[in-house]
Protein backbone atom coordinates (compact mmCIF):
# COMPACT_ATOMS: atom_id res chain seq x y z
CA UNK A 1 0.00 0.00 0.00
CA UNK A 2 1.56 3.55 -0.77
CA UNK A 3 0.27 7.09 0.35
CA UNK A 4 -0.15 9.36 -3.25
CA UNK A 5 1.45 12.86 -1.47
CA UNK A 6 1.05 16.19 -3.77
CA UNK A 7 2.59 19.48 -3.32
CA UNK A 8 0.63 22.79 -4.51
CA UNK A 9 1.98 25.97 -3.93
CA UNK A 10 -0.37 29.13 -5.32
CA UNK A 11 1.75 29.35 -8.60
CA UNK A 12 1.72 25.27 -9.63
CA UNK A 13 1.65 22.03 -8.70
CA UNK A 14 5.26 21.42 -7.18
CA UNK A 15 4.90 17.39 -6.89
CA UNK A 16 3.10 14.47 -7.29
CA UNK A 17 3.96 11.28 -6.22
CA UNK A 18 3.51 7.87 -4.80
CA UNK A 19 5.63 7.56 -1.61
CA UNK A 20 5.60 4.63 1.43
CA UNK A 21 6.22 7.40 4.25
CA UNK A 22 6.28 10.43 4.52
CA UNK A 23 7.48 13.10 7.11
CA UNK A 24 5.43 16.62 7.37
CA UNK A 25 7.00 19.36 9.28
CA UNK A 26 3.31 20.21 11.34
CA UNK A 27 3.20 23.27 13.44
CA UNK A 28 3.85 21.31 16.58
CA UNK A 29 6.18 18.84 15.48
CA UNK A 30 7.10 16.77 12.87
CA UNK A 31 4.41 13.78 11.86
CA UNK A 32 4.78 10.82 10.56
CA UNK A 33 1.84 9.40 8.13
CA UNK A 34 1.94 5.78 6.71
CA UNK A 35 -0.66 4.19 4.76
CA UNK A 36 -4.21 3.92 7.04
CA UNK A 37 -3.41 6.87 9.02
CA UNK A 38 -7.02 8.63 10.16
CA UNK A 39 -7.59 11.70 8.49
CA UNK A 40 -5.62 14.69 9.77
CA UNK A 41 -5.60 18.38 9.04
CA UNK A 42 -2.60 20.56 10.46
CA UNK A 43 -0.56 23.92 10.17
CA UNK A 44 3.05 23.07 9.11
CA UNK A 45 5.78 25.52 9.28
CA UNK A 46 8.91 26.02 8.05
CA UNK A 47 10.61 22.79 7.62
CA UNK A 48 12.10 19.84 5.58
CA UNK A 49 9.34 17.47 4.29
CA UNK A 50 10.88 13.95 3.48
CA UNK A 51 9.24 10.72 1.71
CA UNK A 52 10.39 7.61 1.20
CA UNK A 53 9.38 5.92 -2.41
CA UNK A 54 11.58 2.90 -3.83
CA UNK A 55 14.16 2.38 -0.74
CA UNK A 56 15.35 6.23 -1.71
CA UNK A 57 14.38 9.15 0.54
CA UNK A 58 13.63 12.47 -1.11
CA UNK A 59 13.65 15.96 0.45
CA UNK A 60 11.53 19.19 0.14
CA UNK A 61 11.80 22.41 1.73
CA UNK A 62 7.66 23.69 2.35
CA UNK A 63 7.35 26.68 4.31
CA UNK A 64 4.37 27.49 5.89
CA UNK A 65 0.66 26.20 5.01
CA UNK A 66 -1.51 23.22 5.93
CA UNK A 67 -1.83 19.54 5.08
CA UNK A 68 -4.18 17.36 4.82
CA UNK A 69 -4.18 13.80 5.03
CA UNK A 70 -7.21 11.97 4.07
CA UNK A 71 -7.74 8.10 2.92
CA UNK A 72 -3.81 7.42 1.83
CA UNK A 73 -3.66 10.55 -0.36
CA UNK A 74 -1.55 13.72 1.17
CA UNK A 75 -2.39 17.06 -0.10
CA UNK A 76 0.14 19.73 1.37
CA UNK A 77 -0.70 23.58 0.63
CA UNK A 78 2.52 25.45 0.99
CA UNK A 79 2.84 29.04 0.87
CA UNK A 80 5.70 28.63 -0.93
CA UNK A 81 7.88 25.15 -1.52
CA UNK A 82 11.57 24.25 -3.37
CA UNK A 83 12.60 21.09 -4.12
CA UNK A 84 15.90 20.04 -3.47
CA UNK A 85 17.23 20.97 -7.01
CA UNK A 86 15.89 24.56 -7.09
CA UNK A 87 17.58 25.54 -3.51
CA UNK A 88 20.65 28.29 -4.59
CA UNK A 89 22.56 27.72 -1.60
CA UNK A 90 24.56 30.89 -2.41
CA UNK A 91 21.03 33.49 -2.67
CA UNK A 92 20.13 31.44 0.58
CA UNK A 93 23.43 32.35 2.68
CA UNK A 94 22.96 36.16 1.29
CA UNK A 95 19.36 36.23 2.26
CA UNK A 96 20.22 35.30 5.56
CA UNK A 97 22.92 37.39 6.55
CA UNK A 98 20.58 40.24 5.13
CA UNK A 99 17.52 38.46 7.83
CA UNK A 100 19.79 38.74 10.63
CA UNK A 101 21.44 42.15 10.36
CA UNK A 102 17.52 43.40 9.83
CA UNK A 103 16.59 41.63 12.47
CA UNK A 104 19.01 42.88 14.68
CA UNK A 105 18.08 46.64 14.38
CA UNK A 106 14.62 45.99 14.60
CA UNK A 107 14.97 43.95 17.80
CA UNK A 108 16.57 47.59 19.39
CA UNK A 109 13.11 49.26 17.97
CA UNK A 110 9.62 48.90 19.67
CA UNK A 111 8.05 49.68 16.40
CA UNK A 112 9.05 46.89 14.57
CA UNK A 113 7.61 44.30 15.68
CA UNK A 114 6.48 43.18 12.14
CA UNK A 115 9.85 43.74 10.74
CA UNK A 116 11.06 41.27 13.80
CA UNK A 117 7.96 38.65 12.54
CA UNK A 118 9.29 38.92 8.97
CA UNK A 119 12.60 38.47 9.26
CA UNK A 120 12.71 35.81 12.26
CA UNK A 121 10.35 34.20 9.02
CA UNK A 122 12.95 34.49 6.64
CA UNK A 123 15.50 33.22 8.61
CA UNK A 124 13.50 30.28 9.31
CA UNK A 125 13.10 29.40 5.82
CA UNK A 126 17.03 29.70 4.97
CA UNK A 127 18.03 27.54 7.72
CA UNK A 128 15.01 25.19 6.01
CA UNK A 129 17.10 25.28 3.12
CA UNK A 130 20.39 24.67 4.80
CA UNK A 131 19.03 21.36 6.28
CA UNK A 132 18.02 20.36 2.28
CA UNK A 133 21.56 20.71 1.19
CA UNK A 134 23.44 19.09 4.24
CA UNK B 1 -12.80 64.39 -55.37
CA UNK B 2 -10.17 63.32 -53.81
CA UNK B 3 -6.74 63.32 -55.36
CA UNK B 4 -4.27 60.94 -56.02
CA UNK B 5 -1.79 61.80 -53.98
CA UNK B 6 -4.27 62.21 -51.16
CA UNK B 7 -5.87 58.58 -51.57
CA UNK B 8 -1.82 57.50 -51.27
CA UNK B 9 -1.62 59.45 -48.40
CA UNK B 10 -4.54 58.09 -46.54
CA UNK B 11 -3.53 54.35 -47.73
CA UNK B 12 0.14 55.17 -46.32
CA UNK B 13 -1.09 56.10 -42.68
CA UNK B 14 -3.90 53.13 -42.51
CA UNK B 15 -0.99 50.32 -43.64
CA UNK B 16 1.48 52.43 -40.12
CA UNK B 17 -2.03 51.53 -38.19
CA UNK B 18 -2.06 48.19 -39.26
CA UNK B 19 1.59 47.52 -38.62
CA UNK B 20 1.26 48.63 -35.33
CA UNK B 21 -2.00 47.00 -34.55
CA UNK B 22 -0.36 43.91 -36.00
CA UNK B 23 2.01 44.17 -33.75
CA UNK B 24 0.11 44.62 -30.67
CA UNK B 25 -2.04 41.58 -31.46
CA UNK B 26 1.39 39.50 -31.65
CA UNK B 27 2.75 40.55 -28.60
CA UNK B 28 -0.97 40.54 -26.39
CA UNK B 29 -0.81 36.50 -27.62
CA UNK B 30 2.20 35.88 -26.06
CA UNK B 31 1.39 37.75 -23.27
CA UNK B 32 -2.06 36.15 -22.84
CA UNK B 33 -0.66 31.96 -23.10
CA UNK B 34 1.82 33.32 -19.99
CA UNK B 35 -0.87 35.03 -18.30
CA UNK B 36 -3.63 31.83 -18.94
CA UNK B 37 -0.64 29.34 -17.70
CA UNK B 38 -0.67 31.29 -14.25
CA UNK B 39 -4.20 31.74 -13.88
CA UNK B 40 -4.78 27.92 -14.84
CA UNK B 41 -1.92 26.72 -12.50
CA UNK B 42 -2.64 28.66 -9.54
CA UNK B 43 -6.17 26.62 -9.96
CA UNK B 44 -4.96 23.60 -7.58
CA UNK B 45 -4.24 25.33 -5.12
CA UNK B 46 -7.65 27.63 -4.96
CA UNK B 47 -9.69 24.21 -5.42
CA UNK B 48 -8.03 22.22 -2.56
CA UNK B 49 -8.17 25.43 -0.04
CA UNK B 50 -11.68 25.80 -0.84
CA UNK B 51 -12.20 21.91 0.18
CA UNK B 52 -10.53 22.28 2.85
CA UNK B 53 -12.56 24.79 4.25
CA UNK B 54 -16.02 23.00 3.36
CA UNK B 55 -14.34 20.15 5.59
CA UNK B 56 -13.51 22.53 8.39
CA UNK B 57 -16.81 24.52 8.68
CA UNK B 58 -18.81 21.33 8.03
CA UNK B 59 -17.29 19.85 10.87
CA UNK B 60 -17.45 22.94 12.88
CA UNK B 61 -21.00 22.58 12.01
CA UNK B 62 -21.76 26.39 13.64
CA UNK B 63 -20.25 29.92 11.99
CA UNK B 64 -18.83 31.89 14.84
CA UNK B 65 -15.67 32.67 13.42
CA UNK B 66 -15.62 36.39 12.97
CA UNK B 67 -15.12 36.21 8.90
CA UNK B 68 -17.44 33.46 8.58
CA UNK B 69 -20.74 35.52 10.48
CA UNK B 70 -23.11 37.72 8.03
CA UNK B 71 -23.99 41.28 9.49
CA UNK B 72 -26.71 42.93 7.53
CA UNK B 73 -26.43 47.02 6.19
CA UNK B 74 -23.29 49.49 6.82
CA UNK B 75 -21.21 49.62 4.09
CA UNK B 76 -19.86 47.65 1.49
CA UNK B 77 -16.24 48.07 -0.31
CA UNK B 78 -15.32 46.35 -3.89
CA UNK B 79 -12.03 45.70 -4.89
CA UNK B 80 -12.80 46.86 -8.31
CA UNK B 81 -9.77 45.19 -10.87
CA UNK B 82 -9.27 46.45 -14.20
CA UNK B 83 -6.54 47.09 -16.71
CA UNK B 84 -3.85 50.01 -16.57
CA UNK B 85 -3.86 50.24 -20.62
CA UNK B 86 -6.89 50.45 -22.61
CA UNK B 87 -7.47 48.93 -26.63
CA UNK B 88 -8.79 45.93 -25.29
CA UNK B 89 -12.29 46.32 -26.35
CA UNK B 90 -15.20 46.74 -24.04
CA UNK B 91 -13.35 44.72 -21.38
CA UNK B 92 -13.20 47.77 -18.83
CA UNK B 93 -16.24 49.07 -19.77
CA UNK B 94 -18.33 46.40 -19.45
CA UNK B 95 -17.39 45.49 -15.86
CA UNK B 96 -17.87 49.47 -14.56
CA UNK B 97 -21.38 49.40 -16.32
CA UNK B 98 -22.24 46.73 -14.12
CA UNK B 99 -20.58 47.32 -11.45
CA UNK B 100 -22.64 50.91 -11.89
CA UNK B 101 -25.82 49.13 -11.58
CA UNK B 102 -24.46 47.56 -8.21
CA UNK B 103 -26.46 49.44 -5.84
CA UNK B 104 -27.94 49.14 -2.38
CA UNK B 105 -31.08 47.92 -3.13
CA UNK B 106 -33.68 45.90 -1.52
CA UNK B 107 -32.49 42.85 -2.09
CA UNK B 108 -28.95 42.63 -0.64
CA UNK B 109 -28.18 44.09 2.40
CA UNK B 110 -25.40 46.48 2.22
CA UNK B 111 -26.52 50.85 2.47
CA UNK B 112 -23.30 52.47 0.62
CA UNK B 113 -20.51 51.10 -1.67
CA UNK B 114 -16.96 52.10 -1.62
CA UNK B 115 -14.31 51.26 -4.26
CA UNK B 116 -10.81 50.22 -3.95
CA UNK B 117 -9.33 50.60 -7.40
CA UNK B 118 -6.41 48.38 -9.05
CA UNK B 119 -5.73 49.79 -12.54
CA UNK B 120 -5.91 52.89 -14.22
CA UNK B 121 -9.25 52.26 -16.52
CA UNK B 122 -11.97 51.76 -13.15
CA UNK B 123 -10.42 54.38 -11.71
CA UNK B 124 -10.98 56.97 -14.35
CA UNK B 125 -14.48 56.13 -14.75
CA UNK B 126 -15.43 56.24 -11.46
CA UNK B 127 -13.51 59.42 -10.68
CA UNK B 128 -15.68 60.90 -13.86
CA UNK B 129 -18.78 59.87 -12.61
CA UNK B 130 -17.98 61.03 -9.19
CA UNK B 131 -18.11 57.31 -7.63
CA UNK B 132 -16.74 56.81 -4.21
CA UNK B 133 -12.67 55.32 -4.47
CA UNK B 134 -11.66 55.31 -0.51
CA UNK B 135 -7.94 53.61 -2.21
CA UNK B 136 -6.61 53.29 -5.76
CA UNK B 137 -3.39 52.10 -7.25
CA UNK B 138 -2.40 52.66 -11.08
CA UNK B 139 0.08 52.17 -13.83
CA UNK B 140 2.46 49.78 -11.46
CA UNK B 141 3.93 46.16 -12.97
CA UNK B 142 1.45 43.32 -12.70
CA UNK B 143 4.08 41.36 -10.39
CA UNK B 144 3.77 44.74 -7.95
CA UNK B 145 -0.19 44.31 -8.21
CA UNK B 146 -0.41 41.33 -6.95
CA UNK B 147 2.00 42.45 -4.01
CA UNK B 148 -0.15 45.51 -2.99
CA UNK B 149 -3.75 43.71 -3.28
CA UNK B 150 -2.03 40.97 -1.14
CA UNK B 151 -0.90 43.46 1.50
CA UNK B 152 -4.35 45.22 0.82
CA UNK B 153 -6.54 42.46 1.96
CA UNK B 154 -4.65 41.98 4.89
CA UNK B 155 -5.54 45.47 5.81
CA UNK B 156 -9.22 44.55 4.91
CA UNK B 157 -9.37 41.46 6.87
CA UNK B 158 -8.29 43.19 9.99
CA UNK B 159 -10.84 46.48 9.61
CA UNK B 160 -13.88 43.89 8.36
CA UNK B 161 -12.92 42.17 11.87
CA UNK B 162 -12.66 45.51 13.58
CA UNK B 163 -16.36 46.34 12.15
CA UNK B 164 -15.23 48.95 10.03
CA UNK B 165 -17.53 47.61 6.79
CA UNK B 166 -20.14 44.48 6.91
CA UNK B 167 -19.11 43.09 2.94
CA UNK B 168 -16.24 42.77 0.10
CA UNK B 169 -16.65 42.25 -3.15
CA UNK B 170 -14.38 41.86 -5.78
CA UNK B 171 -15.20 42.86 -8.76
CA UNK B 172 -12.95 41.89 -12.13
CA UNK B 173 -13.40 39.76 -15.45
CA UNK B 174 -13.34 36.34 -15.57
CA UNK B 175 -11.57 34.16 -18.01
CA UNK B 176 -13.44 31.96 -19.66
CA UNK B 177 -11.31 31.29 -22.48
CA UNK B 178 -9.94 33.59 -25.20
CA UNK B 179 -12.94 34.63 -26.13
CA UNK B 180 -15.17 35.27 -23.95
CA UNK B 181 -14.44 37.27 -20.49
CA UNK B 182 -17.57 37.14 -18.37
CA UNK B 183 -17.85 40.89 -15.82
CA UNK B 184 -17.80 39.05 -12.43
CA UNK B 185 -18.58 39.97 -8.64
CA UNK B 186 -17.90 37.87 -6.37
CA UNK B 187 -18.76 38.23 -2.41
CA UNK B 188 -15.34 37.32 -0.91
CA UNK B 189 -16.38 38.78 2.54
CA UNK B 190 -17.97 37.29 4.62
CA UNK B 191 -16.80 34.11 3.74
CA UNK B 192 -19.78 31.74 2.50
CA UNK B 193 -18.90 28.11 3.38
CA UNK B 194 -18.09 26.57 -0.08
CA UNK B 195 -19.99 23.79 -0.71
CA UNK B 196 -18.23 20.52 -0.94
CA UNK B 197 -18.10 19.47 -4.74
CA UNK B 198 -15.98 16.62 -3.95
CA UNK B 199 -18.34 13.77 -4.28
CA UNK B 200 -17.64 11.38 -1.03
CA UNK B 201 -13.80 11.16 -0.63
CA UNK B 202 -13.91 13.61 2.86
CA UNK B 203 -18.07 13.04 3.22
CA UNK B 204 -18.61 12.11 7.03
CA UNK B 205 -15.03 11.52 8.29
CA UNK B 206 -13.78 12.99 11.47
CA UNK B 207 -10.89 14.95 11.03
CA UNK B 208 -8.11 15.17 13.67
CA UNK B 209 -6.65 19.16 13.65
CA UNK B 210 -3.81 19.97 15.03
CA UNK B 211 -3.14 22.54 16.59
CA UNK B 212 -7.22 22.79 17.27
CA UNK B 213 -9.84 23.45 14.81
CA UNK B 214 -10.05 27.16 15.75
CA UNK B 215 -7.03 27.73 15.34
CA UNK B 216 -6.41 26.17 11.63
CA UNK B 217 -9.68 28.32 10.45
CA UNK B 218 -8.03 31.46 12.02
CA UNK B 219 -5.27 31.44 9.71
CA UNK B 220 -6.76 29.41 7.10
CA UNK B 221 -9.74 31.86 6.27
CA UNK B 222 -7.86 34.81 6.08
CA UNK B 223 -5.61 32.60 2.98
CA UNK B 224 -8.65 31.86 1.16
CA UNK B 225 -9.66 35.50 0.98
CA UNK B 226 -6.49 36.20 0.05
CA UNK B 227 -6.42 33.63 -2.58
CA UNK B 228 -9.74 34.28 -3.65
CA UNK B 229 -8.49 38.15 -4.16
CA UNK B 230 -5.79 37.12 -6.28
CA UNK B 231 -7.17 34.91 -8.21
CA UNK B 232 -9.28 37.20 -9.57
CA UNK B 233 -6.17 39.66 -9.96
CA UNK B 234 -4.87 36.28 -12.50
CA UNK B 235 -7.92 36.32 -14.34
CA UNK B 236 -8.26 39.73 -15.15
CA UNK B 237 -4.71 40.06 -16.15
CA UNK B 238 -5.45 37.10 -18.72
CA UNK B 239 -8.70 38.71 -19.63
CA UNK B 240 -7.07 41.48 -20.71
CA UNK B 241 -4.30 39.98 -22.80
CA UNK B 242 -7.12 38.40 -24.70
CA UNK B 243 -9.33 40.93 -24.75
CA UNK B 244 -6.58 43.26 -26.54
CA UNK B 245 -5.52 39.80 -28.74
CA UNK B 246 -9.15 39.86 -30.15
CA UNK B 247 -9.85 43.69 -30.68
CA UNK B 248 -6.01 44.04 -32.23
CA UNK B 249 -7.02 41.10 -35.09
CA UNK B 250 -10.29 43.03 -35.59
CA UNK B 251 -8.53 46.22 -36.23
CA UNK B 252 -6.22 44.41 -38.26
CA UNK B 253 -8.67 43.38 -40.16
CA UNK B 254 -10.70 46.12 -40.48
CA UNK B 255 -7.79 48.40 -41.31
CA UNK B 256 -7.04 45.70 -44.12
CA UNK B 257 -10.35 46.38 -45.75
CA UNK B 258 -9.97 49.96 -45.93
CA UNK B 259 -6.58 49.49 -47.39
CA UNK B 260 -8.48 46.85 -50.72
CA UNK B 261 -11.46 49.75 -50.83
CA UNK B 262 -8.83 52.67 -50.74
CA UNK B 263 -6.58 51.05 -53.73
CA UNK B 264 -9.64 49.97 -55.42
CA UNK B 265 -10.70 53.90 -55.19
CA UNK B 266 -6.87 54.83 -56.36
CA UNK B 267 -6.64 52.42 -59.51
CA UNK B 268 -9.76 53.96 -60.79
CA UNK B 269 -8.56 58.11 -60.12
CA UNK B 270 -5.42 56.49 -61.76
CA UNK B 271 -7.32 55.45 -64.74
CA UNK B 272 -9.26 58.57 -64.76
CA UNK B 273 -6.21 60.90 -64.98
CA UNK B 274 -4.97 59.06 -67.84
CA UNK B 275 -7.84 58.55 -69.74
CA UNK B 276 -8.49 62.52 -69.58
CA UNK B 277 -5.36 63.00 -70.60
CA UNK B 278 -5.37 60.91 -73.89
CA UNK B 279 -8.65 63.05 -74.88
CA UNK B 280 -6.81 66.16 -73.99
CA UNK B 281 -3.63 64.87 -76.20
CA UNK B 282 -6.15 63.47 -79.23
CA UNK B 283 -8.24 66.27 -79.30
CA UNK B 284 -5.34 68.60 -79.92
CA UNK B 285 -4.47 67.05 -82.10
CA UNK B 286 -7.29 66.53 -84.26
CA UNK B 287 -7.23 70.44 -84.12
CA UNK B 288 -3.81 70.49 -85.72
Amino acid sequence: MTLTLEIVTPQSILLSTEAEYVTIPGEIGELGILPGHIPLLTNLQSGVLSYKTGGSEEKVAVHYGYAEVCKDKITVLAKTAELKDDIDLERSKIALETAEKKLEKALKDVDQVDVVERMQMKIQRAITRHHILD
Amino acid sequence: MATLKDIKLRMVSIENTQQITKAMKMVAASKMRKAEENASQSKPYADKLKSIISNLSGGQGDASHPLLTHRDGGKALVLLITTDRGLCGGLNTNLCKQLQNFVPNDSNNFDLVELITFGKKGTEFFTNRGGSISESFRDRKESEYAGILGNTVQELIQKYIAGEFNHLFVAYNRFKNVISQIPTIQQVLPIEPPENEEDATSEGTEFIFEPSGEGILDTILPQYVENQAFTALLNNIASEHAARMTAMDAATNNAGDMLSALEIQYNRARQAAITSELIEIISGAEAI
